[in-house]
């Protein structure tokens, strides 16, 4: 807010005089926008979405042979898991502070671990509450968990949530998310921790961004390793590596209980667009390099439509032989995306990836 | 793009002049080239997989030892043959990633983690990966398996039969030959857990006969006989690509291009310590705690692993090798490329290699102690604060270990360096 007002005042003075160095540089722009119209706005939607996810598991507790209240719950459940798929992108700052974000989602998960440490909790007789989670291993204590016990197969009839040891771990586990939902807002927050400032306020002095040029190269870094997850792990993973390996497994596919795999991707993948297209183009027509940004705009395009294409949910495809075509496509088209921002990208915007992203194939 | 270029081109020179200048006083470093290097990283190849080769011939020395008369101390003298055969093979494994031929190569020789119930019988409670079909495949105890509509013949058990029968069913993790393979066949399941305490196999699972333990000890014998041998040839196999004498082998290619072994070089010890080891092989069996996600699981070996391992990112960087009969393969190095540009730099390096040798050797020394001895797996437990420290910082180190890995990379002149993270961000 206070960034903006600055803008408008800088701006309606030039006229009589403002000297330009004060205004901000078109990188200060896009890094403000993005913060206040992109990350900030994400956590506030994942804290009121997890907030919701928790009051509606506990609305059904009181009542678990309610299947209404359930199905309330399975919704809330896939909103709260839809938000965070956006909010993954971010992969810097306060979620990098103790990995957060395995306690939210672990995955990879091919050997069944959550499950494993979800029945070795429920078969214990200590209480099950937010805080002795938040103090457990990270398998148990979010919304992976929380995907276990609403939708796995063993677990889904409705006279099983009468185990009262069962609606325990839901509402801890629902409390434990909201609760680090809200550290990560609070994280970013300029009336929290105020990482917002650190990433606005880049210069000698700030340790996390000497120049506005690492803060670039931290939202590039984030991108590029969203967009290599989602091809190669979210999409390669059920194929043994690639559509078209010949190992499918359609366990291997991310959240196949709740089959809200294919709407994971095409979220994860919305962020990452969103973010290049705030964070990461305007610097690059700043620095004449409108070609590429739009080259990868429409990059971005072609991979949203050919996520599209696939059929869903994916678990249920991953063997069948008429889809692979589809899954080969998006693979290809995606590949052509990481080739510009990975190959490209970097050059034109005088940035070296760091060490947050991944090689990929 | 290319003005952005064009200045750092013209500073080099002025950088290379006055560093050079600067290193007079103390020893005239000679000015190494690529090709120097490159040499160096092909002979240390050579001979850390030459080590792994021989001290692999010792351990089927020993299984055979052991087969033809199985008792406790025999049983011993094969898992101590295991033991020294790792220390190593964990240094190769910086010659890994950025190698094709290797990394290739290595998924029948250090797959990891395996679904064990695939070659022989496990405990009740066995956790394997989820929709493999062949994860209780049980090899000893059937001579024929039925997949789908297939039925395999499993006997004799061959390394032939052992290599094709590795990831079977499509799964990396139906591990049936390999290290890890051999490892299982000799300690067995280890079932404490988070507790103390590794596999313990007894050694009349080998029993011939009478005294037979668990059933089908002639096909175990045959089963660990064959993948012994099987683990000999192929590396026979990954050394004969390393030698450079020969033409038109892989380090002759190498040796060709050295400008592009320097960026194979650096790739292969930042991916290595970064996405493998801190991060597939220490981080997810700490923030899971999760004792299937432990890289040695049976024999406990771990720490020792993960110390090899390291060692090996530094070996590469001195050009300095030691091997397993104390001789020593030096040669012009990274390290004397880097101090030529930039002292500073390569004194960063160093005190980051010895922090993550130190941060390591924390970790062996837990391990190892003679009184409470306290393995990788019971440091990962749940609410273990002073293990999971020990974990931690190793993982940092080797994190900050990769940054200048990365900064290296760029004095260089590498563009695009992205070591591979696994996809593990820190």
């Amino acid at each position: 807010m206070f960034t903006r007002l600055a803008l408008i005042l800088c701006c309606a003075v030039s006229a009589v005089g403002c000297s330009p160095k004060h205004e901000p540089s078109p990188v200060d722009q896009a890094l403000s926008t993005t913060a206040h119209e992109l990350i900030l706005p994400w956590h506030q939607t994942f804290v009121r979405d997890t907030a919701e996810l928790q009051q509606s598991l506990e609305r059904f507790c009181q009542n678990p042979g309610n299947p209404g209240e359930l199905e309330a719950s399975r919704q809330s459940w896939r909103t709260a898991m839809m938000s965070w798929q956006t909010l993954r992108v971010i992969n810097f700052g306060p979620v990098a502070d103790g990995n957060q974000a395995w306690r939210l989602q672990f995955w990879p998960d091919t050997h069944n671990r959550v499950g494993q440490k979800v029945e070795e909790l429920l078969a214990k007789d200590t209480p099950i509450t937010a805080e002795a989670l938040a103090g457990s291993n990270v398998l148990v204590q979010g919304l992976s968990a929380l995907e276990y016990l609403l939708f796995d197969p063993q677990k889904t009839p409705l006279e099983n949530y009468q185990n009262l040891r069962i609606c325990e771990f839901l509402t801890a586990a629902s409390q434990n998310t909201a609760n680090v939902a809200k550290a990560l807002h609070s994280g970013w927050a300029m009336e929290g921790d105020n990482y917002l400032g650190v990433f606005l306020s880049a210069g000698e002095g700030n340790i996390a961004f000497p120049t506005n040029r690492d803060v670039v190269t931290a939202l590039a870094s984030a991108v590029v390793m969203s967009v290599e997850f989602v091809k190669n792990r979210k999409l390669g993973e059920p194929f043994g590596g690639r559509p078209g390996g010949g190992r499918m497994n359609p366990y291997h596919v991310e959240l196949w209980r709740s089959k809200t795999s294919l709407p994971a991707m095409q979220t994860e993948l919305a962020a990452d667009e969103q973010l290049f297209l705030k964070g990461l183009k305007p610097v690059l027509i700043a620095e004449g390099h409108a070609d590429l940004a739009n080259r990868i705009e429409q990059s971005f395009g072609d991979s949203r439509k050919a996520l599209s294409a696939l059929p869903a949910p994916l678990f249920d495809h991953v063997r069948n032989e008429q889809a692979l075509p589809q899954f080969q496509a998006a693979w290809d088209t995606l590949g052509q995306l990481i080739a510009l921002l990975k190959r490209d990208m970097p050059d034109a915007l005088q940035i070296q990836l760091g060490f947050n992203s991944s090689d990929g194939d | 793009m290319k003005l952005a270029r064009l200045p750092l081109i013209l500073i080099a020179p002025v950088v290379l002049f006055a560093s050079a200048s600067h290193a007079a006083p103390e020893k005239a470093k000679e000015a190494v080239s690529a090709a120097a290097v490159t040499r160096t990283y092909t002979n240390l190849a050579s001979a850390t997989f030459g080590d792994a080769l021989t001290t692999a011939r010792q351990l089927q020395k020993s299984v055979e030892a052991f087969l033809a008369a199985p008792s406790e101390k025999s049983l011993q003298a094969a898992r101590q043959a295991w033991l020294a055969a790792r220390v190593p093979y964990m240094q190769t494994e910086a010659f890994r990633f950025g190698n094709p031929p290797v990394d290739e190569w290595e998924g029948q020789v250090n797959a990891w983690p395996l679904d064990e119930g695939l070659i022989d019988y496990v405990a009740k409670g066995y956790q394997h990966e989820m929709g493999n079909v062949a994860a209780t495949a049980n090899i000893i105890a059937n001579p024929e398996l039925k997949i789908g509509n297939t039925t395999l013949k499993l006997d004799p058990i061959t390394p032939e039969l052992l290599a094709d029968l590795n990831e079977l069913g499509g799964s990396e993790v139906n591990v049936a030959t390999g290290y890890h393979a051999i490892e299982f066949l000799l300690w067995g399941q280890d079932l404490n857990g988070s507790g103390p305490g590794a596999g313990n196999r007894p050694y009349t699972d080998y029993v011939q006969g009478k005294g037979c333990t668990n059933g089908n000890c002639d096909r175990r014998a045959q089963y660990l006989r064959a993948a012994t041998e099987l683990l000999v040839k192929d590396l026979e196999e990954i050394t004969g690509i390393w030698d450079a004498a020969k033409p038109d082998t892989y380090a002759a290619q190498l040796l060709a291009k050295p400008e592009d072994s320097l960026k194979k070089m650096l790739f292969g010890m930042g991916s290595l310590a970064l996405g493998e080891l801190a991060g597939e092989r220490m981080k997810v069996a700490l923030e899971a705690n999760s004792t299937e996600d432990e890289h040695d699981c049976f024999s406990d070996n771990t720490h020792n692993s993960h110390y090899y391992n390291a060692k090996g990112i530094a070996n590469i960087y001195f050009g300095r090798y030691t091997r397993v009969n104390g001789a020593v393969v030096e040669g012009p190095s990274l390290a004397d490329l880097v101090q030529a540009k930039n002292p500073a730099l390569h004194t960063r390096m160093v005190a980051a290699l010895e922090k993550t040798e130190a941060a390591l050797q924390a970790m062996v020394a837990a391990a190892e102690d003679p009184k409470s001895p306290q393995k990788f797996d019971q440091m990962i437990a749940e609410g273990n604060a002073a293990g999971s420290a020990i974990i931690k910082r190793s993982i940092e180190a080797l994190v900050a270990e990769t940054a200048v890995i990365e900064e290296i990379a760029k004095l260089l002149g590498i563009s695009n360096f992205a070591p591979d993270t696994a996809d593990h961000s820190f």
